[in-house]
């Protein structure tokens, strides 16, 4: 079995990934809030999620965000103007691309520590809690942002099968 | 003439970014939700570029790509490659696949506009 202290630093790299992401695609500076562990999700909170598989792992990338804030980056990455084209539809596909972009960064960074991994397609869902039961054999990274007023959750598990 | 340049990509918002970065610019750009229509569209419409995902359903990137390398008529069709996947894995199977460039999401506009004005004249609409 790998030695803990080798294992990847899950929430150092969950918050690398997630504010590379929000800079280079939105120009966005993000806040890191602490102890957010017992924030409680919203009820129209859209999750999304991508699983990570490799020889030496399997985990997933969850992300929370409120859909005002991915209404806000439909409205600045497609450069709508009539909200009327910014639908739900639209705002879960773009969740899901934030989360496949956010997991990139995270799966660059795990390759870099010797944990390369291959992406799944993101899966979206709104009412959806992020899952924080916590299991022995299961590492979690949990990072808490806030952007533009919003409040962001990025959640990454791993499990780190034995040879 | 205007360049065509064919965004293939599943993700809805990523093709509205990509009309949204093109629209000053005189080309025509038409769009695809994966890779059997990118392929379908390709053969048609013989586009000057095709910035092409690398994650999709019904059919991938990489699977896509194959089959153009196989068509006399697409084989040199030139390629950059979007992917939020930048495992050095990936990136040598798309580098033997021929592809001219290839930009990992999330990108920054001005360097995907470099990358594609380095293959086709992107030159500003006329003001009308």
């Amino acid at each position: 079995m790998t030695p803990a202290s080798n294992k990847p630093d899950l929430r150092r790299i969950g918050e690398s990934a997630f504010t590379e992401v929000l800079h280079t695609l939105l120009s966005l500076a993000a806040t890191v809030r602490e102890s957010a562990n017992n924030r409680s999700a919203a009820p129209d909170e859209i999750s999304s999620s991508v699983l990570l598989t490799g020889e030496r792992l399997s985990g997933s990338v969850h992300l929370r965000l409120p859909p005002a804030f991915v209404a806000y980056a439909v409205r600045r990455l497609a450069g709508l103007e009539d909200d009327a084209k910014n639908t739900v539809e639209l705002q879960n596909d773009a969740a899901g691309e934030l989360a496949n972009m956010v997991a990139g960064r995270v799966a660059a960074k795990m390759a870099v520590d010797g944990y390369p991994c291959k992406l799944h397609t993101p899966s979206v869902s709104r009412d959806a809690r992020l899952a924080t039961k916590k299991q022995d054999d299961v590492a979690h990274g949990r990072t808490d942002l806030i952007c533009e007023g919003h409040w962001l959750s990025l959640e990454i598990q791993c499990c780190y099968p034995t040879a | 003439m205007t360049p065509i340049i064919l965004s293939i990509d599943d993700s809805k918002t990523i093709r509205l970014m990509l009309a949204r970065l093109f629209r000053p610019f005189a080309c025509e750009l038409l769009e695809a939700a994966n890779g059997e229509e990118g392929l379908a569209v390709a053969s048609r419409e013989n586009p000057d570029l095709i910035i092409l995902d690398y994650n999709m359903p019904v059919m991938d990137g990489i699977a896509m790509l194959s089959k153009m390398r196989e068509d006399p008529g697409m084989k040199r069709t030139p390629v950059i490659m979007l992917t939020a996947d930048s495992g050095l894995q990936s990136l040598a199977t798309v580098a033997r696949l021929g592809v001219r460039d290839y930009v990992t999401k999330p990108f920054r506009e001005e360097e995907l506009l470099g990358k594609v004005g380095r293959i086709i004249p992107l030159i500003p609409r006329a003001e009308p």
